[in-house]
């Protein structure tokens, strides 16, 4: 018979069978529309984040051919993308700089500009004073209102530098009306006419806009210039204006981009991030395939299960082998088909309705143009996600497809079941891949220890070492899903265990049980779903929550404020001039010592707990270069020891480094490094944030780190140092090292070799930085700093909250003159309950599909129990049974894997070390089942009408 | 001028199981079935009349013996001759109608005839006259349980004769109808073989099988008796 014809018969008779068994086929469309959902909608989410060459023209240009920022002093090594307002160096040697900045009038006397300024400013608050940005210029320019910049939301637009608009979120930090009056810390007074949203900032951004030169313009500002007519400049204009150190965003450049080759920029550490892109998609793409491939197939499984009657009675009209096989794999086709449909459009309409919700994390919050551009399709891929789902559908229900047409006619019409005994073979082979699992991640976890501290001399060592921990890291993955494989494989037996387990708590449960096991292939695809759901699951929860995570949200329970002394943090006077020291302390003469300060928060009862910090001058750190006085302090350096000692750590540090491989060429043998102690290339960063030394007293220990640890005030007493990272420790030492300023000046050439005095401690390492204390990153007793001869300062004032606060608090305090360096970060509880929210529901919606279809199967033999007369308890009993014991021992096998193995991943890559979210853990492995079994008790029908079973299906 | 045999089985053996569980379904039956004759099969629960059904039809292989059908011997073709004998030759009646309950009556009935490659159209042309021939065309677009007992059975014989077919075999056809709807079921397969195929009617009912030509009694899987019935035409009545 002709290909065409048979599959014109499959076609009809699968999607007849969708038609006519409407519950069962939406289960099993559902179970692929889950995950296809979870997909599409990501992929929806990525594409209306990344905007359109005229989203980019509407919301940076408006109606302006052109916008310039003035970024560094010329130099001919600038230069920028076409699309991207941002100066580079084409070699980049660190050159350029800010010094004398060119007059963009002179450049462009022609071009008549537009100038915004963005700023901030000290205003008085609904609850007291606090920073607010300042927008000067015309903001509300009719080439931008209205036309994408900016939109005016409610008023009219300033006509006076008395008059300004407002965000509608900073409206309320002001507390005040349309019409009513704001006003500066210094006295200046506005009138708000009007509230407007800037597209560049997210809603909850308090912005003011005011005309130009209506506030004393601060230094730290920058500012943009926009050509509002004429012609925009070409690319080569462009090229010679970033040369003058001026970057460009011009319209014609913007819809007619040079060619490629000219786009001599790397983006923004590109290289790294592609490569950790990369990566990141190699972890994820087998870790999400596994649970769709698996749901997918037992849903086909169902589904060709359901179809043996139909298949038989075909094959016992004539129908070949091939023909019944095509039958169940068009049907899978035609379910794949649908479920990835309705997956993809559910996926996409999440996105068109909670997108920048998405975005921002908070219904509340919009986001910035930038991060939200609009709502965009990604066509291609949508159509390609819904063919993979329908190839999906045809790959899974092959199987079935296979075994389904070679079905024994007479036997499946006299109603036979063909299932066998659990086969000795499958426990063996279970066993073997559980175990060669466990040997997989056990052998991956040592091989990463190896590779982390395997003698490096050479360059070709760390690429080695590097190419050995991906290999690691891979391998602990790959493990996991061994084992969980492994579990799959053993499934009968684990139905055994099941059953011989729960037939003890009575007649119902030993039904149950006896149920489990007798119809195994029934309920294997529940169990083999829930695992894997799982698995994957508690690896990303394990995983994601964690130590940076908790380290955020430990940083911003921790506020600091600089003492008196330091003059960069002073209020400007009305003029916008600096006023000098002597002026300020004389003005506010209680605020000058650091203890004052610290007894005006302790008596706020806003925080826990308050320490004057007092610490060796930082060389670099601008609020330490000066003491009281004006003069410049003996500079003290702590040295990692890392950068002497251990290469390993070197390499960690010179990952955020572009330059890491030609360093590493350059300085290959590890002596040479020496030399470059004061400024290590790749450890700029870490170095100028870390010179510092603390020297406390327990209590002070205590605040800092945020906690009572015996051991570190210990070390502290018995003379030692306390380190908050483990990369200033090495074998329990570590080496403290200063800097006579005398000898270390620009006439020396910043050469520190003959001004370095050094000691080495004994270490201890707190584990869990908090963010002071990567600041000041170790602290020595002030008897070891008097032994050593070491002078400390206060600089500044920490204290300690029960969570991060809010503008509200700060602005409140700074009204009373406690000024704050506010740190916020996400909550890592709330991060860790969204993952357990998308999980729980994702493995509800998987394990209620998965057993709604074993149940649909099971209708029969209810209405047989229902007809001798079980009542209706006896049956939602062990319906709850049944749901409950199979999730929660997939639950307890795959999340147990998933979480094993998630931990030796962080324990094995992380310096730090690794906190389970536990009630979020809990809620997943008893809440979930738990509400599973409760479902399926209470959705039990209560009268079940006996049928006899017809040679219908 | 006798008619060419049709059914022809040949010292055919059956065991199911082995050793303690050996079951001797068959032991040695052999028979003939000439086009337009009907035989009906009488015997006991358990004396292997379904057996000796379903390898007829192909659905089973026997242990030992030939199985010739339309000049075919069965346990010589392979899977693929096996299954386009059964979709082009051989019509099979199940006691449970066996239908497709996603299918209409008429696209059940068709579903043999385009399983063997002919077009939509022309196949339901041919299901419809059956379903006339049967007297039930009214009821083409129901589906199967939607439609009686008996009328479901009737489908099953309208979609066992339809198209080219040579052979029908019935396995208690009648086994869930009343008696009235039972002789209609006979009448229409009589008259089908009437015109030129063989038939195996396999029934505990002796009013039934009062309408075969010859009537085989099977006891513990051995053919023991034949007997002639007369043919009476009164019972054929004017169709
Ligand atoms: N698939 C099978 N497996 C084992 N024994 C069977 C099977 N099918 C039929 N039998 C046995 O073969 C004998 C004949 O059965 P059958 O042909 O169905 O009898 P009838 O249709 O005359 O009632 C019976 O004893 C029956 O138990
Ligand atoms: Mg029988």
């Amino acid at each position: 018979m002709s290909r065409f014809n048979e599959s014109v018969i499959a076609i009809k008779i699968a999607q007849r069978s969708v038609k006519r068994n409407k519950l069962q086929s939406f289960l099993i469309i559902a179970i692929i529309a889950v995950p296809v959902f979870l997909v599409s909608a990501l992929l929806t989410l990525d594409a209306s984040t990344k905007s359109t060459v005229s989203e980019q023209l509407k919301y940076e240009l408006g109606d302006a051919v052109a916008k310039y920022e003035v970024q560094y002093s010329p130099n001919k090594n600038l230069a920028q993308n076409p699309d991207l307002l941002q100066l580079q160096e084409i070699i980049p040697d660190g050159t350029a700089t800010r010094g004398e900045l060119v007059d963009i009038h002179q450049v462009l006397p022609k071009t008549n500009l537009v100038a915004v300024t963005k700023t901030d400013a000290i205003f008085k608050t609904a609850s007291g004073i606090g920073p607010i940005s300042v927008f000067l210029g015309e903001s509300w320019n009719p080439a931008f209102l209205n036309k994408g910049p900016v939109t005016l939301i409610e008023g009219s637009v300033p006509e006076g530098s008395n008059e300004v608009l407002v965000t509608p979120s900073a409206l309320k930090r002001f507390g005040v009306q349309l019409g009513e009056t704001i006003s500066t810390e210094s006295g200046l007074e506005f009138k708000v006419v009007g509230t407007m949203r800037d597209y560049s900032t997210s809603t909850s951004a308090d912005i003011v806009f005011a005309m130009d030169k209506s506030i004393p313009n601060v230094s730290g500002s920058s500012s943009f210039y926009y050509q509002l007519s004429g012609d925009s400049p070409s690319w080569k204009e462009v090229v010679k204006l970033n040369q003058q150190g001026i970057a460009v965003l011009s319209r014609s450049v913007l819809l007619n981009p040079p060619v490629t080759e000219e786009q001599l920029l790397e983006e923004n550490s590109g290289g790294a991030s592609l490569f950790a892109i990369f990566s990141v998609l190699l972890f994820l793409v087998p870790l999400g395939l596994l649970p769709v491939v698996v749901l997918a197939g037992s849903a086909f499984a169902f589904g060709a299960r359901r179809q043996t009657r139909t298949l038989a009675v075909m094959a016992s009209l004539g129908a070949s082998r091939n023909t019944l096989q095509n039958v169940t794999v068009t049907s899978g086709i035609w379910l794949g088909l649908l479920g990835g449909l309705s997956g993809v459009v559910l996926g996409v309409l999440l996105v068109a309705f909670f997108g920048p919700s998405l975005v921002t994390r908070s219904f509340a919050v919009q986001p910035t143009w930038n991060q939200y551009p609009g709502f965009h399709i990604p066509w291609m891929f949508l159509i390609i996600l819904v063919i993979a789902s329908g190839v999906l559908g045809a790959v899974s229900s092959y199987l079935p497809a296979r075994k389904a047409s070679r079905v024994n006619i007479l036997a499946t019409l006299r109603g036979q079941r063909s299932e066998g005994q659990v086969r000795a073979r499958t426990g063996v082979g279970a066993l073997v891949l559980l175990l060669a699992g466990l040997a997989v991640v056990i052998f991956s976890s040592m091989l990463f220890t190896y590779a982390l501290n395997m003698p490096k001399e050479a360059v070709s060592a760390y690429e080695r070492a590097d190419g050995l921990k991906r290999l690691a890291v891979y391998g602990q993955l790959a493990g996991g899903i061994i084992t969980v494989i492994g579990f799959m494989v053993g499934r009968g037996w684990i139905l055994r265990g099941i059953r011989a387990v729960i037939s003890r708590f009575g007649k119902q449960f030993n039904f149950a049980g006896r149920d489990l096991l007798f119809n195994r292939s029934r309920y294997a695809p529940v169990l083999s779903s829930v695992l894997v759901v799982y698995f994957v699951g508690a690896m990303i929860l394990s995983v994601s929550h964690g130590p940076m995570q908790k380290q955020a949200i430990e940083n911003a329970k921790q506020q600091t404020m600089l003492p008196g002394q330091y003059n960069y943090m002073f209020p400007l006077n009305n003029d916008g001039a600096e006023p000098t020291p002597e002026k300020y302390l004389a003005s506010i003469p209680s605020l000058q010592t650091a203890e004052y300060r610290k007894n005006m928060i302790t008596q706020t009862g806003a925080f826990t707990n308050a320490a004057v910090i007092t610490a060796t001058p930082d060389f670099y750190y601008g609020a330490a270069s000066r003491d009281s006085a004006g003069n410049f302090l003996e500079s003290f350096n702590f040295t990692m020891p890392h950068v002497i000692f251990n290469p390993e750590t070197v390499c960690y540090s010179q990952a955020i480094s572009s330059h890491h491989e030609a360093f590493m060429k350059e300085h290959a043998d590890v002596k040479d490094w020496e030399n470059y102690i004061n400024y290590p290339p790749g450890c700029a960063n870490i170095i100028e944030m870390n010179r510092t030394i603390v020297v406390a007293d327990v209590k002070t220990l205590q605040t800092i780190s945020n906690r009572v640890d015996p051991n570190a005030e210990q070390t502290l007493t018995a003379g030692g140092v306390v380190v908050f990272s483990r990369v200033f420790d090495f074998n329990g030492t570590a080496k403290i090292r200063w800097t006579k300023e005398s000898e270390y000046s620009m006439e020396n050439n910043f050469d520190s070799s003959n001004a370095s005095k050094a000691v080495d401690l004994k270490s201890y390492v707190v584990p869990g930085m908090v963010s002071e204390s990567l600041r000041y990153m170790a602290i020595i007793s002030p008897e070891t700093a008097a032994k050593l001869d070491i002078q400390a300062y206060p600089v500044a004032v920490l204290a300690n909250t029960e969570a991060p606060i809010s503008t509200e608090v700060t602005d409140e305090l700074m009204g009373k003159g406690i000024w704050f360096e506010r740190f916020t970060a996400d909550d890592p509880n709330a991060l860790a309950w969204l993952v357990t929210w998308v999980a729980g529901i994702f493995v509800l919606l998987a394990t209620s599909i998965a057993l709604g279809l074993s149940q649909i199967e099971a209708a029969t033999d209810k209405r047989t129990l229902a007809a001798i007369g079980a009542p209706k308890s006896f049956r939602s009993r062990m319906v709850a049974t049944q749901a409950f014991a199979l999730t929660f021992t997939g639950a307890a096998l795959g999340g147990g894997v998933g979480i094993a193995v998630g931990l030796t991943l962080v324990t094995s890559a992380s310096i730090s070390d690794l906190v389970l979210p536990w009630p979020q853990v809990v809620t997943l492995l008893l809440g979930v089942p738990m509400l599973a079994a409760f479902i399926f008790w209470v959705f039990t029908p209560k009268n079940l009408k006996y049928e006899v079973r017809q040679a219908l299906d | 001028m006798t008619a060419e045999v049709l059914i022809e089985l040949i010292d055919v053996q059956k065991t199911y199981g082995n050793g303690e569980n050996e079951v001797h379904a068959l032991r040695g039956a052999s028979l003939q079935v000439r086009a337009g004759e009907l035989i009906a099969i009488m015997g006991a629960s358990g004396s292997g009349k379904s057996t000796l059904l379903t390898i007829a039809g192909g659905l089973e292989v026997p242990t030992s013996g030939d199985v010739r059908i339309n000049d075919h011997s069965l346990p010589t073709l392979r899977q693929k001759e096996l299954a386009r004998l059964r979709r082009q030759t051989i019509g099979y009646v199940f006691q449970d109608f066996n239908l497709i309950p996603s299918l209409t009556v008429v696209e059940n009935v068709a579903l043999p005839l385009e399983l063997d490659g002919m077009n939509a159209r022309n196949a339901r042309r041919a299901a419809t006259d059956s379903l006339e021939s049967m007297g039930i065309s009214d009821l083409a677009k129901r589906f199967p349980d939607e439609i009686s007992g008996g009328q479901r059975q009737r489908v099953a014989i309208a979609r066992s004769f339809v198209g080219p077919r040579r052979v029908l075999l019935a396995d208690e056809p009648t086994g869930a109808l009343d008696s009235k709807t039972s002789e209609s079921v006979i009448r229409a397969m009589r008259k089908r073989i009437d015109g030129g195929l063989a038939g195996i009617l396999v029934t505990h009912d002796a009013k039934l099988a009062a309408w075969a030509d010859r009537i085989l009694v099977i006891r513990d899987g051995q053919i023991v008796d034949e007997l002639k019935t007369e043919l009476r035409p009164e019972q054929f009545g004017a169709n």
